[in-house]
């Protein structure tokens, strides 16, 4: 398959919102890994099934090491305006990256055991397809409704 | 009801990404070269092209915003 559409990783994160039935770390920036993909990637977050990291479909190139790395910084979860936004203090990015072919990233729990190891929890597509030569690859996280913003829910069912 | 189904009922929709303006320039010698999103036209992502051969690459999320519960 191609990179699927961002989406969340709606198994694992019920589960997660769901007291007790998991460990996973929604805002544990340390524990938080984002690893990139091609269009080889087959961990489709609309599946309905829970999906831990997968290396099949990430990135190989120089600078990049696998599973990703670690998100850093600090993950909030904030309502802004009535939205509930999820936002990163850190920017991520590769030095001396030479890739190509980077469609999109996943964001998973390191340290997640259930309701699957190394729980997904969202999947961004780029708006195109990246590539690097010998510099830095970075990922510029939307700029609204708050710096650095992965992704926003508008709760209201 | 998949689990899925029974997520996105719970919410009226997830968005990703922001809109950008597009921009491209020389600065110091750097080229900066826009990528643009084919199916929108939006700013996707840059690349730097730099005087020693190597070159930057800043890439931005997709825009764009999922309706999930049953009436969008």
């Amino acid at each position: 398959m191609t990179f699927p559409n961002s989406s969340l990783y709606a198994a694992n994160l019920l589960a997660g919102w769901a007291a007790g039935a998991t460990d996973i770390d929604l805002d544990g920036a340390s524990r938080l890994k984002i690893a990139l993909y091609t269009d080889s990637m087959v961990q489709d977050p609309t599946g309905g099934t829970a999906l831990g990291y997968s290396a099949t479909g990430e990135l190989s190139g120089t600078g990049y090491t696998a599973t990703g790395k670690v998100l850093g910084g600090t993950v909030t979860w904030a309502v802004n305006s009535g939205l509930l936004v999820c936002s990163t203090s850190a920017v991520t990015d590769w030095t001396g990256a030479t890739f190509s072919n980077v469609y999109g990233c996943v964001i998973y729990d390191d340290s997640a055991t259930s309701p699957v190891a190394d729980a997904c929890i969202v999947a961004v597509k780029f708006g195109s397809v990246g590539s690097s030569g010998g510099g830095t690859f970075t990922i510029d996280w939307a700029d609204t409704p708050v710096t650095n913003t992965i992704f926003t829910i508008d709760p209201t069912p | 009801m998949t689990t899925d189904t029974a997520f996105k009922e719970k919410l009226r929709s997830i968005s990703f990404g922001a809109p950008r303006r597009p921009q491209t320039k020389i600065v110091d010698g750097v080229k900066h070269v826009e990528l643009l999103d084919e199916s929108s036209g939006r700013r996707a992502g840059m690349e730097s092209h730099k005087p020693d051969g190597t070159w930057d690459c800043t890439m931005t999320p997709e825009v764009v915003r999922l309706p999930l519960n049953k009436e969008s």
